[in-house]
């Protein structure tokens, strides 16, 4: 059973929505729609030709506070507005690092209408979207597959590969997602040999 | 597996399940069945390694997260087990009953790297010596290094790549608590 939100997720989502923003919720909250295991954090994805728009509308939202911006992420540290204690990051995404043989916004669409349902924050992302925009990390790749390793050793199932590997195959990713998924699973074998 | 003797005070069945015994054999043995939370008290109020680690721990040391409960057990009795959690071996069984925070960061290695490293960079106070014995211990210089704890306590052996320090930082400011 998926858990209520906490109140600030409720507040973020609601800002998105106040604003008009076609998300689609990655990163934990995702995976939490089918499996336990999550951050706090809110990820989540727009179409890169709504990106430039719903970064300057949620400048304007109070809540959302210090920013860093890169061509493929806006990142806020945002707070609630009744209880400054709660705090959580945001990352607002489109689709350039992952999007492979696809322009970001046909990989968007693609995401849309094959790899997504209808959870507890919005239109949201089935968990093998999340482990393939992990193991295509911008930066250091392997950080992010600690997380693919971690939902796995936790008991998440392993046939949500299956679906990473089919994502790639409609990206032309397959090679570099081969040998990451390769790492991946090398590593659960290592724990499991003790 | 466990042993008692027909003197011994009685053990609720519902965890301790008896096994047949041998004929003329002066003990009876036990598996351990837990289910639940209330399983793993029963079992650690009998004076038996085991803890159950809840993503109530990094949560309350400032990495607020969520993952399946995962049943810490002294070494010994991990064969004895029938239990539906995640079953993680703690050859430091004398820390079972009241784990220290070092002992914690040590037993979320085999949970989640990132959130260990970063219950540490959020914590004041930190034994270097006690988290090198633990790590040491539980053979996780690899994971330790992995994540640079070397930066906490420094006499954790290296044992195989770090991670860039910009991805390591990275993972430090993300998921505030």
């Amino acid at each position: 059973m998926v858990e209520p939100p906490p109140i600030l997720l409720k507040e973020l989502v609601a800002a998105l929505r106040r604003n008009d923003i076609a998300y689609i919720v990655v990163g934990g909250h995702a995976v939490a729609e089918e499996f336990p295991v999550m951050t706090q954090d809110l990820d989540v994805m727009v179409a890169l030709r709504d990106f430039d728009s719903a970064v300057a509308r949620l400048r304007k939202e109070p809540m959302f506070g210090r920013e860093d911006r890169l061509a493929w992420i806006a990142r806020w540290e945002a707070r609630s507005p009744e209880r400054p204690g709660e705090v959580a990051d945001v990352d607002l995404l489109n689709g350039r690092p992952y999007c492979g043989d696809l322009t970001p916004d046909e990989f968007f669409d693609y995401l849309s209408e094959h790899w997504t349902t209808d959870g507890v924050l919005g239109r949201t992302a089935r968990p093998p979207v999340v482990w393939y925009t992990r193991l295509l990390a911008v930066g250091f790749w392997g950080g992010y597959a600690l997380k693919v390793i971690r939902d796995l050793r936790a008991g998440a199932p392993v046939g949500w590969l299956d679906g990473v590997r089919e994502i790639a195959r409609r990206t032309g990713t397959t090679k570099t997602i081969n040998e990451r998924i390769a790492y991946v699973e090398d590593a659960i074998r290592r724990e499991a040999d003790g | 597996m466990l042993h008692r003797s027909p003197k011994d005070r009685p053990l609720p069945p519902q965890v301790f399940v008896r096994l047949r015994s041998a004929p003329r054999r002066p003990r009876y043995a036990y598996r351990l069945r837990i289910r639940d939370p209330a399983d793993v008290d029963v079992v650690r109020r009998r004076g038996l390694g085991a803890y159950l680690l809840t993503a109530d721990v990094p949560t309350r040391h400032h990495y607020p997260m969520r993952f399946p409960p995962v049943l810490v057990v002294d070494p010994r009795l991990a064969p004895l087990l029938e239990t539906p959690l995640r079953v993680v071996p703690f050859r430091a069984v004398e820390v079972l009953q009241d784990p220290p925070f070092e002992a914690l960061v040590t037993m979320m290695l085999r949970v989640d790297e990132i959130a260990a490293r970063v219950m540490l960079v959020r914590s004041s106070r930190i034994d270097p010596g006690m988290l090198t014995r633990f790590v040491v211990g539980e053979r996780l210089e690899r994971s330790a290094t992995l994540l640079r704890l070397q930066q906490f306590a420094p006499g954790i052996p290296t044992v195989g790549p770090a991670m860039p320090i910009a991805a390591v930082r990275e993972q430090d400011r993300k998921n505030p608590g």
